[in-house]
């Protein structure tokens, strides 16, 4: 798995790893935006850091519901310096890109991992955000949910070296 | 921030790349059945092949989560690797001894445990999976088991320690 040093160019390689009982005190709102230490509850965080580097660069929470083969992605966000909001256009540039397309990719390999061809990781989007899910990671419309399986779960899990 | 802001903040575009946002519980049924459909849909369109790629990709992945975690676990040996990796290509031993031009009961030696698999059957195994399962994956599976007998083989260091003559005076 690797990620994209954007004023480089470089590919670096990543490590998508369950949290440990050290992490949650780093999990600040100011640098991950969300209240993880209330993501633990029933959910198992995982986070990505640079290899051999301890920084976490993005962190998702989790949930296995074995009854339909299937992983749900509840939270996911990437560190603040790998945002770009509407205001810092033009101003600042990420750090690093793909940090989340490795996340879900990591997600769907932990899902084919368990439920071999009929796994399948989904996530809620918001509604405004739903095509937007689509197009990025080939997921297909469940309702209110996103999903990939089969063929576009694949392609997700192989375009990100898993 | 909260959720509310950071959707005022950014473009739809940059936020799939940065989050997936909380969302309040609704109604499970609803949403479940809505999904079970657009699953069910899906996987009746679902080739073949993409069934193959799919379970080798599962058979791949609990291979190399096994040879990387330090746990030994001696129910996963390579006999029972090379079992489960029959099951997914849909072969019988003798059809996989034909396959990779070895003779059946090297094969069901491997798989008993009662041979050890050497580097010419490992890598007709990686050239059999088309590449998908690289040899050092086979060979980092049967070293787990081999270092495990070597370190908990209590009878053989019984009587090797009988013939060393002669020690370092000190110990790390």
């Amino acid at each position: 798995m690797k990620i994209q040093h954007c004023s480089t160019g470089t590919e670096i390689d990543v490590i998508v790893e369950p949290v440990t009982a050290e992490d949650p005190g780093k999990l600040t709102r100011k640098r991950y935006f969300f209240d993880w230490k209330k993501a633990f509850n029933g959910t198992t965080l995982y986070k990505l850091r640079i290899k051999d580097h301890e920084d976490i660069k993005g962190v998702m929470a989790l949930v296995d519901y074995p009854d339909e083969m299937r992983i749900q992605i509840e939270i996911l966000a990437v560190s603040a310096e790998n945002v770009i909001l509407k205001k810092d256009k033009g101003k600042k540039q990420k750090e690093y890109e793909n940090i989340a397309g490795n996340l879900i990719a990591w997600a769907g390999r932990q899902a084919i991992k368990k439920y071999g061809a009929v796994a399948c990781v989904s996530l809620k989007p918001k509604t405004l955000l739903k095509k937007h899910y689509m197009t990025a990671y080939g997921m297909s419309d469940g309702g209110t949910q996103v999903f990939p399986e089969g063929p576009n779960l694949i392609k997700l899990i192989t375009d990100h070296n898993l | 921030m909260n959720t509310k802001k950071i959707l005022e903040n950014i473009e739809p575009r940059e936020a799939v790349r940065s989050f997936v946002f909380p969302v309040k519980k609704t109604r499970q049924g609803k949403d479940k059945s809505e999904l079970d459909d657009a699953r069910k849909k899906l996987r009746s369109t679902m080739s073949d092949k993409d069934r193959l790629i799919a379970e080798l990709l599962q058979f791949k992945f609990q291979l190399e989560d096994y040879i990387n975690s330090d746990a030994y676990d001696p129910k996963k040996t390579f006999g029972k690797f090379l079992l489960n990796y029959l099951s997914v290509i849909g072969k019988k031993s003798s059809e996989f001894a034909k396959d990779i031009n070895v003779h059946k009961t090297e094969i069901s030696h491997i798989i008993n445990g009662s041979r050890s698999p050497n580097d010419r059957f490992i890598v007709r195994l990686e050239l059999h999976s088309n590449s998908s399962i690289p040899a050092e994956h086979w060979r980092k599976l049967s070293q787990k088991y081999e270092v495990y007998q070597l370190k908990n083989n209590r009878s053989l260091r019984a009587s090797e320690k009988r013939k060393i003559k002669s020690k370092i005076p000190v110990r790390l």
